[in-house]
């Protein structure tokens, strides 16, 4: 069973380094990248000592899910799943999350669900993804009696436990969605393809 | 106590009674038989090799017409010359700006081309004698190869490429040391080199032209090892040969030869060993009379494969001796001095236990999962 996302992942020897680099704020010597690269698929189980390591993690991470979304994501019933391990190999739920929706293409409503190997998969939380032209820079969201302001061109996390939530956005219908361990994003950034 | 698997690979098995495989190509004659007690000197048979053909241009070398330079051989095309003999020859004038072209070795003109001017020459089969390299016994003789039972030291790296071979190991540099093209040289022929921590792409190719039988390096490009191996991920690895044998014993980059490993290597500087890249493994045999005593008491099935050990999980524990496997301090090896009993919060937000390993000049804390047990 795979136990890090260098197991997971069959794409990650063959990603574009220069694809890579475009996530990294400090940019690496291509052949220190790749041999990076190499050692961690040669031993998947080691951690990242230092906040560069786990940012090269986290960019290789953006790139497999965009490569091979269908790993966690099932365009048909709207659910991203991810492996719990994905958590612990990046510490929480948060960053791994705000990574692959920097490169998923989502449906209005996703869930989002985390599976562990032998006890199934569990709710955490949904994003919300609306396909619709804002003309405002900012936009207000009811979420279960509570009011939020919103910016348009943004990615906002609203941490929301609750397992039932009614959201109603300015002027559109009331729909139902489940928050919990991640909570509820608001995708609201202008989508591509 | 918290519990904290970690892998434990067996790199080093020594002084154990194992099979060796020899294979050896089509055309061997082999002058053993099953149950026959070895000793290093003996002379087991003769291989016949193919050692291939050259082309080369007469007509560059002699300064002449395409068309005209069989006039200038020496003796006619299906003639055998020796290596050093004179192939062709256009001779100057008044004796001055003699062209010549020696016979590069034992060969056979095959064709010249008047078109181009190109003579082909077939290199002539050479007999090379099967030496048997240890004291053991013969418990299995066939078409390929054959099997024989001694007592040796195994060494198992972590990837490699290439059929075995076998040579006399040579150390060319330190532990951490880098390979460069100077240092492969002609006096490096037939003999399998221990490089250190990285052998350089072109270093690697040097090699090769130089007829180096094998290399044994702590770290390899990913580039280059992609290049060689055809994959970065060890299950993907396919059986290559590049015209050497190469292993690897700690990761990617450059990574110092671990001391479990040098020490062995150092200790048989000078013998003759065998490398097989593709199994990833470097078999010393013992140089002792008396092993064959001990030789002769264990029997092993000879239908046995001989596999590499493949890594186990095992439970880190205080005194257990480790190897880095990951920076800092990459392929240093030293002992578990203290585990933590909590989680510690690295700076990347993940939750770990860190370990504290004593390394030869220092102690340092690291990750549990950044180490590995040594057997």
């Amino acid at each position: 069973m795979p136990t890090s996302i260098y197991e997971f992942f069959s794409s990650i020897e063959d990603l574009p380094l220069v694809e890579v680099s475009k996530w990294l704020r400090v940019r690496l010597d291509e052949h220190l990248l790749e041999n990076f690269i190499a050692n961690r698929i040669l031993y998947p189980r080691t951690q990242p000592t230092n906040l560069q390591e786990w940012q090269i993690d986290l960019a290789l991470l953006r790139e497999a899910v965009r490569v091979e979304p269908k790993k966690i994501y099932d365009a048909i019933s709207n659910k991203i799943v991810l492996p719990d391990f994905f958590i612990s190999e990046f510490g929480s739920l948060k960053p791994v999350m705000l990574a692959v929706l920097e490169v998923l293409t989502l449906g209005v409503v996703t869930t989002v669900w985390v599976s562990t190997t032998g006890r199934g998969s569990k709710q955490v939380g949904s994003v919300l993804t609306p396909k619709l032209p804002f003309k405002e820079s900012i936009v207000t969201v009811n979420l279960n009696g509570e009011v939020y302001t919103l910016k348009t061109s943004a990615l906002s996390l609203i941490a929301v436990p609750d397992r039932h939530l009614k959201v109603k956005l300015d002027g559109e219908a009331e729909i139902l969605v489940a928050g919990g361990e991640f909570g509820v994003a608001f995708n609201l950034r202008r989508q591509h393809g | 106590m918290v519990e904290l698997p970690v892998l434990i690979r067996p790199r080093v098995q020594r002084q154990v009674i194992l099979h060796l495989k020899r294979q050896v190509s089509e055309h061997a004659q082999l002058k053993i038989k099953v149950g026959q007690e070895l000793e290093p000197q003996d002379q087991l048979g003769e291989e016949i090799l193919n050692t291939g053909f050259v082309s080369i241009n007469l007509a560059t070398a002699l300064q002449a017409n395409p068309s005209q330079v069989s006039k200038y051989l020496t003796r006619p095309i299906g003639s055998r010359f020796f290596q050093g003999e004179l192939i062709a020859q256009k001779k100057g004038v008044l004796g001055l700006g003699n062209k010549l072209l020696l016979s590069p070795k034992d060969c056979v003109l095959e064709e010249v081309n008047s078109q181009n001017g190109e003579a082909r020459l077939k290199f002539l089969p050479q007999k090379k004698p099967i030496i048997a390299g240890m004291y053991g016994i013969v418990d299995g003789v066939s078409a390929k190869g054959f099997t024989i039972r001694t007592q040796a030291t195994q060494v198992f790296g972590l990837f490699g490429s290439g059929k075995q071979r076998f040579g006399e190991l040579k150390i060319l540099n330190a532990r951490a040391g880098l390979a460069t093209k100077l240092q492969i040289t002609p006096q490096t022929s037939r003999q399998i080199l221990v490089v250190g921590a990285l052998i350089f792409g072109d270093a690697l190719r040097q090699a090769i032209s130089q007829k180096v039988d094998g290399v044994i390096t702590g770290g390899l490009n990913a580039k280059d090892a992609k290049a060689i191996c055809g994959s970065l991920d060890l299950v993907q690895q396919i059986p290559t040969d590049i015209g050497l044998s190469l292993m690897v014993t700690e990761g990617f980059g450059p990574v110092p030869i671990g001391e479990d490993i040098f020490e062995v290597l150092k200790q048989a500087e000078g013998q003759y060993v065998f490398l097989d890249g593709n199994a990833c493994s470097l078999v010393l045999p013992l140089q002792s009379a008396d092993s064959i005593m001990k030789i002769r008491k264990v029997i092993l099935p000879v239908a046995q494969e001989q596999t590499k050990p493949a890594a186990q999980e095992q439970m880190l524990t205080v005194g257990a001796l480790v190897r880095m496997i990951w920076p800092p301090f990459m392929g240093a090896q030293g002992r578990v001095v203290a585990i933590d009993d909590t989680a510690t919060t690295l700076p990347s937000g993940i939750s770990t236990f860190l370990v504290t390993v004593e390394l030869n000049t220092r102690k340092l804390k690291v990750p549990y999962r950044n180490v590995e047990i040594i057997a």
